[in-house]
Parts: structure tokens; C-alpha cells; sequence
């Protein structure tokens, strides 16, 4: 019998490269493995909310009064209101900066901020570290105790760590943070992306091993359907969403449930091919 | 039998979730001032305050409000009324007030700020904290927010040391300058003492002690204490604040927190009257018998002065907040030597509202008591209300195009309408159910207590693995029950990737469409073990975030596991047995 799917293994590993690239490009330049945004990071992000036209050159040195380095962005809606966003590293008063832009004559009518301290970083992401490694001890415990095979426990591991590679190599590679609610995202990606793992392991492990490529062909097409279905209903969100928290869990679905078909599918299904079907090839 | 009984239930737990989320089309509402601009010239308009009527107009809607302020030019003087009474403002810009306005509802479904607007603030204390000491500074906070007048509020320790806030009208300047003042409240008795060649006297309960003092020590009753760490007479503690070469000033320590035992709300021992060129604000304290009796020791024949025909004592009574005076008081010499349990604070602000504002985060802080630790602010962030109705519109807008590509992607992939249909009505009673659950901690447990009869009642718990699965999962779905369910950001995508997920549909649905050969009873067996697995296996990776977790992780892995339950135990039974019965009328054609 010659092994089918170990043949199409260069497609997940290239992408396991190029994202590891991705990462390494990041972490070389900021020493983290992806890019952060201000509430991973620290730093504060103003918004500000008009009733009126605003452009951004009438506000820029206002603020560059108050503040050095800062990005500025502005997005205007049809009922003619416009919001304008101001990133810094700093911490600064919102109340300094709007009674500065009162005493100017700019009146928003209403303004948020959000203010990240630099510890709360470093303690959010030892707490996700320890969290997640004693869930995948739980997930390989649980694993190992319904399938009795060591390789189908590992194998569920090894594609949902190959699928956080490659979301953080993507996102990297286009340019794009991670927010607060996108760690959210990536326990969802690991959740959800269990079912196609348990999908490939059931059926593979329900026939005998004569009958490997048709039950894989069989959870294929399940696994093809349920991950196309999460993937439409991620794009919805990107498409209609205009919350930035929304937005970036999106992205994340969209690029780990593109990744966790070929990890699947490809990586997984290879490695337990070699493993049931090595001997006798 | 089973059928119906797995049916009924669906239809049963529908219908409550429904009569629950009824509520909604029978909400009182009202408007909520939700922001004032720090340049807002207005009378008796605050965070809070209901307003019905502006410029004569009456107010019932947000467009009711925008319609008020379509004449409104900037300098403008606009009458309002502002929980009943009569308020106003200048207009700081066109159509601008100053102040911005929120819906409020009776409610049925628990927004969070994402959803609501609100601020939310991450608090940590700074060295080592235990548990219960982070729930003591949780329990002392949440009496200042609500001594403070703002509604909304919640307050969680997420860690043993992280605390966080949620409450509506919370601004960030009040974080700073009340919320985490550690609180710490004295009351001092300053005296300014001569000194000759470094020798002085001091008056204790009516008689003259003698002391000497150098640059580094106090030598008094016999015995020599160092300057900075102070001396006690009878108990009571004297601080060296100050010494030069002819004065040394010595404060006796009489009050502290757990002294305070009433803050006075009456309109004689609380007010504002104008002074000055600003306003003084007064408010009367009750201290304890302990500490009015330290007071009589301490003041009892100390000398006397003459001001404005009125006999005062040399001392003066300082009080501090944080290390800082914030009021001293000339103490009339009739009240000399004598148990005074009721102090008075005062201060004085440059405007109306500023005098207000401090007289209330004083009190505040002060019925509250002092936290034992100090606080820094990690996070804070504030999500005005239209950013948060925005958020809501696209929720909605992607809950229903998610439905649709559900229904969509099953058509393209069985061509059969039925099933199709079937897989959507999964979808909305999911949908439903979970909002229900969200709607009332009843139907929270009524729905929970069901899923664990049907568990039991079709021996769902045969294996150990199962029946540990549907512990973990009803004790994690409990939290819905002690605690009203808050719909934020991850119960949204939980929402959203429920909605989206058909996953466990799809694969039970292939069980019968690509295993045509398989007897049904074959299929379902493999489609639900399928389904088992990787429920247990979601449990268990969600246990450790549902229990340490922080505020969104936790929120997570419990929308995800409730979502769980109700797939495994009411919404995937019904299906199969809709599908099964539609895939052996299929079968029996085919024969």
C-alpha cells in the first residue's frame, strides 16, 4: 500500500516555514513573537468622537502640544460624525487633552480611552502560558484515555501549536496586531479546531486499516465543510464588523481555520499514515 | 418515546427562554446623562441624572434629543429638567450642551460595557496580597463606588492581585483622584511648642510634661525616643512634624479610620455655602468613644488665645487623608479636655460643582474606610455608549448572515431543503437558548438541571469519561447560575462561532449521508461519539480558564461549555432524531 498523504507534507511545512519566518522577522526587531497591540503592550489610545467634520491636520498640532510621538487616524460616517484615534506609548490625561482641544474650539462630544500599564502585559501573558500548557496537559490526558493511541493525542497537540505558529506568521507577515480579544480568538481556534481533529481520529480509528484512505476521504469531507462553514461566518464579521475587537478575532478565525485544514488534514493525517500504514508500506 | 420526550424538551426550554426574553417589549426606559465635558457650563447636571425635558421639550429618546439640540447655538442658555428639578446649561458649542445622554432600560439581557459604554478599570495591588485580602479591598471599593452615586457597578478580583471595575459614568480622573486613594484618615492635634536650649513642655490631661530635645532624640517621662519614629504618652502616639532651633511642632495621634463611625447627611451638619470668591463645603463626622476620649486627653488645659472675642486653644486639630491635611479646625476652648465625638471637615472649591465633587469623594472615602494596600492602575479603559451601539448593530448584522450561510453551506452540501432547514432551526434554538440563559438565572438552572436529568435519564453517563465530561460541564455552566450571565466581547464570538459552528451537525448529518451502507443505529452511535469526544475533550481544555482565568478568559470557557451542554444533552438528541427519522423514510422509499 503506498502512503497517499505524507506526499502533500511540503504544503503544511512550507507554511510552518514561511510563518516561522514571519515570526522570527518580528521577534528579531521587538523580541516578542507577534505584533502587540496597546493592550498587550501598554500605552494609551484616545478616541474621539465629533458630531462634525473634522480633519486631521486641524487636530494633529494641537495635540503635538501635549504630546511628542503619537499615530493619529480619523474615519468619518455618513451622518456626517467623525472619529478621530490617537495612539501613544505614554500615558496620558484624556481630560488635558480634551479641555486643550476645548480651549481650541474643538468640542467632542463624547471621548474613550483605554490606558494599559507596561506590567499588565508580561503578568496577562504568564497567566494565558500557564493556562494553556495545563489545558493541553488536560486535552492530552483526555485524549490519550479515549483513543488509548499516544499518536492521535500528540498529533491534536502538534496542529493546534502548528495552528498558533501560523496565525502569529501570517499576522506578522501582514502587518497586523494582536489585541486582548484576539488571545480570546486563539482559545476559540484551539477549541473549535479540536473537532476536526476528532473527526479525523474517530473515523480514521473506527474502520481497520484496509479501509484508511476511504474513512480519511469520509472525515475529509466533513472536516472540508465544517471549517469552510467557520471560515464564511469569520468573513462575515470582517466584512460587516466595524469593531476593531471583533475585526481582529476575525482575522485570527479566518488565517487559523485556513491553517487548521492543512494541519489537519495534511500534517496530522501524514504523521498517523506513517504511524498505522509505515509498517506496511 | 425518546423522541418525544428529547423534542418536548427542546420545545419546552424554547418556549421559557422565549417568555423570559419576552421582557424585553415591557421595559421601562429613560435617558441617562452618560458624559459631561470638563468644559460644560451647567447647573444640576451630572453623570446619572434622568432628564426629561429640554428647553420645554419633553425628552423620551435619544432622537428626541438630538431634535432639542437642532437650534441650539454655542452660548445658549438652555433650561432642562434633571431628575425632576429644574437644571441648565450654557451651550459650550452648536448643538453641543456639554453632555451627553444614554438609554436606560429595565434589564432583561445584562450588557456589559463593550455593549452598554462604560468605563472599566484593572487594578493592582502593589506587594503580596491573599485572597481574602484582595476580597476585602473589592468589598471596601464597591462602598465607595456606591457611597459615590454610580450605578453599574461591578467589582471582581480577577487574580489574587488584580481587581477589576465596570460601572457606567466612572471617569478616569475619578480613578485617579478617588477611586484608589488608599483612604487613610487621621486626625492629629498640632501644637507649635518654644523651646529653651532645646527644652520644651508638653500638655498632657491638664498637667505639664517637661521634655529635651535634640537634632536626633526626644527625652521625655524618663525615657529617650528617637525623632523620626516619635514617643507615646498613656497610648497615644506624638509625631516630631517639624523642629527648628526655637520651635518643635508635635502632633498627638487622636483619630484614625476605624474611628469614623457616621458620616452626617442632614442639610445642618452637610453643605456647601459660598465663601470667598469660591464655595466652602462642610460635612460632620461621628468618631468613636475611643477616640473622643484621646481628644479630651490631648487638649485638656493646654494654653489659650483670644480671636474674634472667641477663647481657642493653642493646638489646632489637623485632619489628613493620605498623609495630606485636608482640614484644620480651631478648637474653641469650651470643647478643651472635653470627649468631642463630632468633628467637622471642611474645604473650599473655586466652583459650585468642584465643591461638590471633593465633598463627595471625601465622604466616599471615608465611609468606605481605608484599603489596606496600595493600588496602581494597570488598564482602564472607557467604550462610549455609541461606540458600544455600534458594536451591538454589528453583532446583530453578523448573527443573521451567519444564519444564513449556515442554511446556505447545508443546502450546497445536501441539496436537501429539509435538513437544511433542520440544521438552521439548531442554529436559532442554540441561539435562543443561550440568550435565555442569559436572561434569568431560573431559566439558567432550569435548563442546566434538565440537560443533567436527560444525561442521566438516557445513561449518558455510562463511561467515566462521559459522566466526568457532564460534571465538569454543569459545574462550569453553574457560574450562569450564581451570577447573572454579562454578554461582552468573547460571549459575542462564543455567540458567533456557536452560530457559525455546525461542525457537530455536519458530522452527524454525514454519518447517515456517506455511511449508506452502515445501519442507522451504527451511524448514530459513531456520529454521537464523534460528537462526545470532542465535547469532552473542549471541556476539559476550557476547566483550567473557566476557574483561574482572567475577566474574558473566564467569560469564554463559560459561553463555550453552556454552548456545549446544550449541544450534547437538548439541541443534538432532537436533531438526530429529526434526521433519523427523515434518513429511514428514505431507506424504507429506497425499498
Amino acid at each position: 500500500m503506498k502512503l497517499k498523504i505524507v506526499k502533500l507534507l511540503p504544503i503544511p511545512l512550507i507554511l510552518l516555514a514561511i510563518s516561522l519566518f514571519g515570526i522570527y522577522q518580528v521577534y528579531s526587531k521587538t523580541g516578542d513573537f507577534f505584533i502587540k497591540d496597546i493592550d498587550l503592550k501598554g500605552g494609551t489610545s484616545l478616541t474621539l468622537i465629533f458630531n462634525k467634520s473634522i480633519s486631521i491636520e486641524e487636530i494633529e498640532p494641537i495635540i503635538k502640544k501635549k504630546i511628542d510621538t503619537f499615530i493619529i487616524s480619523s474615519s468619518k460616517t455618513m451622518e456626517g460624525s467623525t472619529t478621530i484615534n490617537i495612539l501613544t506609548e505614554k500615558n496620558i490625561n484624556a481630560s488635558e487633552i480634551v479641555e486643550l482641544l476645548n480651549s481650541n474650539g474643538f468640542y467632542p462630544n463624547e471621548y474613550s480611552i483605554q490606558f494599559v500599564g507596561p506590567e499588565l502585559g508580561s503578568t496577562f501573558f504568564s497567566q494565558v502560558a500557564t493556562l494553556l500548557t495545563v489545558a493541553y496537559i488536560l486535552l492530552f490526558i483526555t485524549n490519550l484515555y479515549i483513543y488509548k493511541k499516544p499518536i492521535i493525542a500528540i498529533t491534536i497537540i502538534l496542529s493546534s501549536i502548528a495552528n498558533i505558529i501560523v496565525v502569529f506568521g501570517v499576522m506578522n507577515l501582514l502587518n497586523q496586531k494582536i489585541s486582548f480579544a484576539g488571545f480570546s480568538s486563539l482559545l476559540m481556534l484551539i477549541a473549535f479546531a479540536i473537532d476536526a481533529n476528532v473527526i479525523l481520529a474517530t473515523k480514521i480509528l473506527s474502520g481497520s486499516l484496509e479501509e484508511f484512505y476511504d474513512q480519511y476521504k469520509k472525515g475529509l469531507i466533513t472536516g472540508l465543510t465544517i471549517n469552510t462553514g467557520l471560515i464564511i461566518s469569520m468573513l462575515i464579521v470582517l466584512l460587516f464588523s466595524n469593531s476593531p475587537f471583533l475585526i481582529n478575532i476575525a482575522q485570527i478565525q479566518v488565517i487559523g481555520f485556513t491553517a487548521d485544514i492543512l494541519n489537519t488534514w495534511i500534517l496530522n493525517a501524514a504523521i498517523i499514515e506513517v504511524v498505522l500504514l509505515g509498517k506496511r508500506h | 418515546m425518546e423522541r418525544d420526550i428529547r423534542i418536548w424538551v427542546l420545545i419546552f426550554t424554547l418556549a421559557i427562554s422565549l417568555l423570559s426574553l419576552s421582557r424585553i417589549f415591557f421595559q421601562n426606559s429613560w435617558l441617562e446623562v452618560s458624559f459631561v465635558n470638563e468644559s460644560a457650563n451647567c447647573q444640576n447636571v451630572k453623570v446619572g441624572d434622568r432628564i426629561t425635558q429640554i428647553s420645554g421639550k419633553v425628552i423620551n429618546s435619544l432622537e428626541d434629543f438630538r431634535e432639542a439640540l437642532e437650534n441650539v447655538k454655542k452660548g445658549d442658555f438652555v433650561s432642562i429638567v434633571s431628575n425632576g428639578q429644574p437644571a441648565s446649561c450654557v451651550a459650550i458649542d452648536d448643538k453641543n450642551l456639554g453632555f451627553s445622554l444614554k438609554e436606560q432600560k429595565t434589564k432583561v439581557l445584562n450588557f456589559g460595557i463593550d455593549i452598554e459604554g462604560g468605563t472599566r478599570v484593572l487594578l493592582r495591588i502593589v506587594g503580596n496580597s491573599t485572597t481574602t485580602q484582595t476580597q476585602e479591598i473589592a468589598k471596601i471599593l464597591t462602598e465607595r463606588l456606591n457611597a459615590y452615586g454610580l450605578s453599574d457597578i461591578k467589582v471582581l478580583p480577577v487574580s489574587e492581585d488584580l481587581i477589576q471595575i465596570e460601572a457606567a459614568g466612572l471617569t478616569e480622573d475619578d480613578i485617579r483622584n478617588f477611586l484608589i486613594k488608599q483612604g487613610y484618615f487621621e486626625g492629629k492635634v498640632v501644637d507649635v511648642i518654644s523651646l529653651t536650649n532645646g527644652k520644651g513642655s508638653i500638655v498632657f490631661n491638664g498637667t505639664e510634661i517637661q521634655f529635651e530635645i535634640s537634632n536626633e532624640t526626644i527625652k521625655i517621662l524618663n525615657q529617650t525616643f528617637n525623632i523620626s519614629e516619635g514617643f507615646y504618652i498613656d497610648g497615644i502616639k506624638y509625631e516630631i512634624v517639624n523642629k527648628t532651633e526655637d520651635k518643635v511642632v508635635i502632633a498627638a495621634n487622636v483619630f484614625t479610620a476605624k474611628d469614623i463611625e457616621n458620616i452626617f447627611t442632614d442639610v445642618q451638619r452637610n453643605y456647601i455655602t459660598r465663601y470667598g470668591d469660591g464655595y466652602r463645603f462642610v460635612f460632620t463626622i461621628q468618631i468613636s468613644k475611643e477616640g473622643a476620649e484621646r481628644f479630651a486627653l490631648v487638649t485638656k488645659g493646654q494654653p489659650t488665645y483670644y480671636s474674634g472675642g472667641q477663647l481657642y486653644i493653642r493646638p489646632k486639630l489637623v485632619l489628613y487623608l493620605d498623609k495630606k491635611p485636608i482640614t484644620e479646625l480651631n478648637i474653641v476652648s469650651s470643647i478643651a479636655g472635653e470627649p468631642i465625638t463630632t468633628p467637622s471637615i471642611e474645604g473650599w472649591r473655586k466652583t459650585l460643582e468642584e465643591a461638590t465633587l471633593e465633598k463627595l469623594r471625601l465622604q466616599s472615602i471615608l465611609k468606605s474606610g481605608s484599603l489596606p494596600v496600595e493600588l496602581k492602575i494597570e488598564r482602564v479603559e472607557t467604550i462610549t455608549q455609541t461606540e458600544g451601539k455600534k458594536l451591538f448593530e454589528s453583532t446583530i448584522y453578523i448573527l443573521a448572515a451567519n444564519l444564513v450561510a449556515v442554511l446556505a453551506l447545508s443546502i450546497i452540501r445536501y441539496r436537501n431543503i429539509k435538513i437544511s432547514l433542520y440544521i438552521l432551526m439548531v442554529a436559532v434554538s442554540e441561539l435562543i437558548l443561550i440568550l435565555g440563559i442569559a436572561s434569568s438565572q431560573i431559566v439558567a438552572a432550569i435548563i442546566i438541571f434538565l440537560s443533567l436529568i436527560l444525561a442521566i435519564v438516557y445513561k449518558e453517563t455510562k463511561s467515566i469519561i462521559r459522566a466526568l465530561t457532564i460534571f465538569v460541564a454543569v459545574l462550569i455552566s453553574g457560574f450562569v447560575v450564581v451570577g447573572k450571565w454579562t454578554i461582552d466581547i468573547p460571549t459575542i464570538a462564543g455567540l458567533v462561532s456557536i452560530i457559525g459552528n455546525s461542525g457537530e451537525l455536519i458530522t452527524l448529518t454525514d454519518q447517515f449521508v456517506l455511511e449508506k451502507r452502515k445501519r442507522i443505529e451504527e451511524s448514530v452511535e459513531t456520529g454521537m461519539e464523534i460528537v462526545y469526544n470532542s465535547s469532552t475533550l473542549l471541556v476539559f481544555g476550557m476547566l483550567p480558564l473557566a476557574f483561574l482565568g482572567l475577566g474574558s478568559l473566564k467569560g469564554f470557557a463559560i459561553t463555550t461549555t453552556v454552548g456545549t451542554l446544550i449541544d450534547l444533552f437538548i439541541t443534538r438528541p432532537a436533531y438526530m432524531k429529526l434526521i433519523e427519522k427523515e434518513f429511514l423514510k428514505k431507506k424504507e422509499e429506497a425499498i
